[in-house]
């Protein structure tokens, strides 16, 4: 009997004790209390794999519920901090075969070509195309690129914890360094996976909310977690363009001839 | 209309569909990235034939137009038929779309390509009725020879619209993303032009004096050109380098017979001009811009500039950029492209080179500004065109808007005006003789 009294009397005392001691062993370890941009850095090792093959469903929904699909496949090569990403267009026939390229190099340089089968011929495309609609739909093409900013492109400040249906978040606000086409993003990442549950674009002055960016369907593949569907609203119009990756492989062989403007030109290697 | 002899034969072309139809005979593979990903997605294509192309109608309103011709009402039908499997590709793109309701097509403008193409680990053949498009601008081009231009029709919006597809065969190495192209051309096809009618591009008292027995048949070895184009990246820059060794595409001609009175030219005769192109092409990404640049020289068989039937050396230039305005999908296209036309004074009438000139200036410039805006979730596209020629006052402007209520049907409302500086004194140009040629037309399209 006063051994079943002892024992929650001795647990509270050890858990008090862990809770006086606790800076002091993060002191010792040095073991950092988690900050904005400690973890978009999880977010964005994350995302990071050698190669990554995906096979994706997009369907542009418009106020009134009509629904235009796209299928396309990306792979993306990261090799000496280098990753070249090329979008190949399967289906409707309007857009078929149309072909994208970008290398993004590490000195910040990124090259972009495009390839129109109406027109034959590849083109290589500024920055300023990067804010535009990536083939009708609500991302523009640096959205496809990512949807959250790197430790060091942003200045990331942690706001708050909140549950966002049925996960627990780190809502983190990133606020870019450089112009960009969002004034700010607020990103929702899950404490457990760190895939970002939810992310609002604001506008240029950082005061308006211009899309929102929602996942679902978080699976781990090859080690990684991955959101499967996601859905992107650009909240002036209510129009959305939803995403479902029918297949996603990460860290998978790729030959290198698929990103060359070789392969953009021909679509063979 | 200025033609060769023998546009209507081709024997060449049935070898062609002998050799895809053999080639067609080989297995077949799927599209896409079919080697990374599972095949059991329904929608990756099981065997190696494609089918696609739109069929429509078009109605056009000629303003200025007379009687019948004010008002076309035409059927078209574009297939592009594909088969691949892997290592071949065969391509036959048809088009049945009557530019007039009393035209009479030719097989060679309803077979709009042919070809068959072969890949290899270092690069691909191919041969058969094509269209290349070489140099960096939008849609326009200085250093583009390959094919010439119909424009019995006036000028299109897709200037790559009105190339003449030719017998061409072609062996391109690659290595990274270099790569250098060689094409023989076994035969020569002039541009196409208008003599009478409507899209006259010149008098028709010009048109009469041509004798018709004296247009070269340039389907002959005799005509046989050859070209090279080398590109690669270099840092943020595409270039390349271009060399074609053949004959300028717009015809020349030569006095036969002159009144003995008034020594007026009562017959002349067709000539081409031999010639080289030493060209060059660069994209650019600069900032927000894309940066296009063509360069090149046209060395002429008359090389001392003495012989008015032959045109005299030129240079040819083109310079432009292109961008997004940020913070909106407007997109903006502006082009420079000329011509300098070295020892040409203007001052002789009968000079081929007055040809190819306006208002006797050795110089031609011309500006071109394409602003593009998609709306409405890009389901309605507004596309605006101007060209305009400095030396003779003359414009185009095309205006389109294009309804794609969804990803298979589009209505096209577009109306183009041409124009010019008027009076008698004013310079002479294609832009002033088709000055009544304004139109308006509805096209109404479904793509499978």
């Amino acid at each position: 009997m006063n051994d079943t009294k002892k024992a929650p009397f001795g647990t509270l005392i050890a858990i008090i004790l862990w809770l006086a001691m606790m800076p002091a062993v993060y002191a010792q370890t040095d073991l950092p209390s988690p900050t904005g941009s400690m973890i978009m850095e999880q977010v964005t090792e994350g995302q990071k794999a050698s190669s990554s093959a995906m096979d994706i469903q997009m369907t542009l929904i418009d106020t009134k519920g009509t629904q235009h699909s796209r299928r396309l496949q990306i792979l993306s090569r990261t090799e000496s901090q280098e990753t070249r990403t090329i979008t190949v267009f399967l289906s409707p026939a309007s857009v078929k075969n149309t072909r994208f390229l970008s290398v993004e190099r590490p000195d910040g340089g990124d090259d972009q070509w495009i390839f129109l089968p109406a027109l034959g011929k590849v083109k290589r495309i500024a920055a300023s195309e990067r804010s535009g609609s990536f083939m009708g739909s609500d991302f523009t093409y640096a959205d496809m690129a990512s949807f959250s900013y790197g430790k060091d492109e942003a200045q990331h400040t942690l706001l708050r914890q909140e549950n966002l249906g049925n996960h627990t978040c780190h809502v983190v606000e990133s606020i870019p360094k450089t112009v960009s086409d969002y004034g700010k993003t607020i990103t929702w990442v899950d404490t457990t996976t760190f895939v970002a549950i939810q992310v609002e674009f604001y506008d240029s002055n950082g005061s308006n909310p211009v899309k929102t960016l929602t996942s679902e369907n978080i699976q781990q593949v090859d080690g990684k977690w991955v959101a499967r569907m996601m859905t992107m609203t650009t909240l002036a119009t209510g129009h959305k363009t939803h995403i479902e990756m029918s297949q996603v492989t990460y860290n998978v062989t790729l030959d290198p001839a698929y990103f060359t403007v070789a392969f953009l030109e021909t679509g063979r290697i | 209309m200025v033609a060769s002899k023998h546009a209507g034969t081709y024997p060449i072309m049935w070898w062609v569909i002998a050799v895809c139809l053999v080639v067609a005979a080989q297995p077949v593979m799927a599209e896409g990235f079919s080697s990374v990903f599972t095949m059991d997605e329904s929608s990756l294509e099981p065997d190696g034939f494609d089918l696609a192309g739109t069929a429509g109608f078009a109605f056009s309103y000629g303003f200025e137009a007379k009687g019948d011709s004010r008002v076309t009402a035409l059927p078209a039908l574009d297939l592009d038929l594909s088969w691949s499997n892997g290592e071949n590709e065969v391509f036959a793109g048809l088009t049945l779309e009557p530019h007039a309701m009393d035209d009479t097509l030719q097989w060679d403008e309803v077979i709009d390509q042919l070809y068959l193409r072969r890949y290899f680990p270092w690069g691909r053949m191919e041969g058969g009725l094509m269209k290349r498009e070489w140099g960096k601008g939008d849609g326009a081009h200085v250093v583009d020879p390959l094919n010439a231009m119909d424009q019995r029709y006036g000028i299109l919006p897709d200037l790559n619209e009105m190339k003449i597809a030719e017998m061409m065969a072609s062996i391109q190495v690659q290595k990274g993303d270099s790569a250098l192209e060689l094409v023989y051309k076994p035969f020569f096809q002039p541009m196409r032009l208008s003599l009478t009618g409507d899209w006259a591009v010149v008098d028709a008292s010009m048109a009469s004096l041509i004798d018709a027995d004296s247009v070269p048949d340039t389907h002959t070895l005799a005509y046989s050109q050859f070209a090279a184009h080398a590109r690669t990246i270099w840092g943020p820059a595409d270039i390349g380098l271009i060399y074609y060794y053949g004959f300028l595409n717009q015809p020349g001609y030569e006095i036969l017979a002159v009144d003995p009175v008034t020594y007026y030219p009562t017959s002349v005769g067709l000539r081409y001009t031999q010639a080289q192109l030493f060209g060059g092409e660069a994209a650019l990404a600069v900032g927000p811009f894309t940066i296009m640049l063509e360069g090149g020289f046209w060395l002429s068989e008359d090389s001392a500039g003495t012989e008015p039937s032959l045109y005299n050396h030129k240079f040819v230039y083109l310079a432009g950029f292109d961008f997004t305005v940020p913070k909106t999908a407007l997109f903006v296209s502006f082009l420079w492209n000329g011509q300098y036309i070295l020892g040409f004074d203007g001052l002789s009438a009968f000079d081929v080179d007055s040809l190819q000139s306006y208002d006797g200036k050795a110089h031609a410039d011309t500006l071109i500004l394409t602003l593009q805006l998609p709306l409405v979730d890009q389901r309605l596209e507004t596309r605006l065109t101007g060209m305009y020629q400095l030396e003779s006052s003359g414009y185009l402007i095309i205006g389109a808007c294009t309804w794609t209520p969804d990803d298979d049907l589009s209505l096209e409302l577009s109306v183009n005006l041409y124009g010019a500086a008027q009076g008698d004194t004013a310079p002479q140009s294609v832009f002033k003789r088709w000055m009544d040629n304004d139109s308006a037309s509805i096209k109404l399209n479904y793509r499978f």
